[in-house]
């Protein structure tokens, strides 16, 4: 999910931001570096496409949707830098343009969507790659997802606990960490999490047989 | 653009967006407010009075009077052509550029 804004404390977001201000900087040198005339088509249509896999909502039991984010495939075609910026990119333009997600939950949500999925969709797929490729990035995906909503569910379930009136009514987001782990994380790990694991396997094998890896090789790192 | 077979994921993407508006339910936790009156009895004030620093151009992604399916494909084009346009800005000033 895309936190929205007035679900965060100050004490929250501020430090988000503090966080995530050097990594966006150096995330952004990087793809700076990459860009080039071989890569650009490649980065922006991956970037485009993920912006329109978060369009396309899924429904699940228990009277939710949720969708894929293809952080994964950019982690894996290019490198997590790349990835983190691309998807932090796609977050900003909801926030900012279509109000899907918030302006001050924008840094959770891009660490949460963005960095660590992007990193351990990363070490997972390098980790068993030489097992099964195919096996590698499905878990890739599975796991990119898993681990962005269990930050996002951290984030919100310890809302409760550290911003509340004095009589203990809750100030922000008011379901506590017994509420938002399950919530999140299993239905990331029952469903949304095998929607991102057949997103990353079709996407990156689409794209490996349709182009020549020499075209995306250059901004591998 | 022949070199660039990726693009088709693009177009395939585009004829699935409808797929998107099948379902109302929301993600878990972007609820109504009224959804926080209903299972808690108030409204936390966070929530109901959220800091509103932009106003979004299309919110929800749905234009007023317009077709959901129209509003839905005109904020996909939107989206992507925004994207498009920032990468190659950021190309034209990017560092491989000036070698």
């Amino acid at each position: 999910m895309h936190i929205p804004d007035g679900y965060l404390s100050p004490s929250t977001y501020i430090p988000s931001y503090v966080i995530s201000a050097p990594l966006f900087i150096y995330g952004f040198k990087k793809l700076r570096e990459n860009l080039n005339e071989k890569t650009l088509p490649f980065i922006s249509t991956l970037t485009a496409l993920s912006f329109l896999i978060m369009m396309i909502n899924i429904p699940i039991p228990g009277g939710t949707s949720g969708h894929a984010v293809g952080t994964a495939v950019l982690s894996i075609l290019f490198n997590p830098w790349i990835a983190f910026i691309s998807i932090s990119l796609v977050l900003l333009i909801q926030a900012l343009i279509f109000g899907d997600g918030g302006i001050t939950a924008f840094a959770v949500n891009s660490l949460a969507m963005g960095f660590v999925a992007g990193w351990t969709g990363y070490f997972v797929y390098k980790a068993l790659k030489n097992i099964n490729k195919a096996l590698a990035l499905f878990t890739a995906g599975w796991s990119s997802a898993v681990a962005s909503s269990f930050v996002i569910a951290l984030i919100l379930g310890i809302q409760p606990i550290i911003a509340h009136t004095p009589d203990g009514k809750p100030l922000f987001f008011p379901f506590d960490l017994s509420i938002t782990i399950p919530a999140l994380v299993g239905s990331h790990a029952l469903y949304f999490g095998f929607i991102e694991g057949l997103f990353t396997f079709l996407t990156v094998k689409f794209v490996e047989k349709m182009q020549s890896m020499k075209d995306i090789k250059d901004a591998k790192v | 653009m022949q070199r660039y077979k990726i693009f088709i994921l693009i177009v395939l993407l585009l004829l699935l967006i409808p797929l998107g508006l099948l379902t109302d339910l929301p993600a878990w936790g972007e609820w109504d407010l009224s959804f926080f009156e209903k299972t808690l009895g108030f409204i936390p004030e966070g929530i109901k009075n959220p800091p509103e620093i932009i106003k979004p151009l299309i919110p929800d992604y749905s234009l007023d009077g317009k077709n959901p399916i129209i509003s839905y494909y005109i904020s996909a084009l939107i989206g992507i052509g925004v994207i498009f346009g920032i990468f190659y800005i950021l190309k034209t000033f990017s560092k491989a550029n000036e070698r």
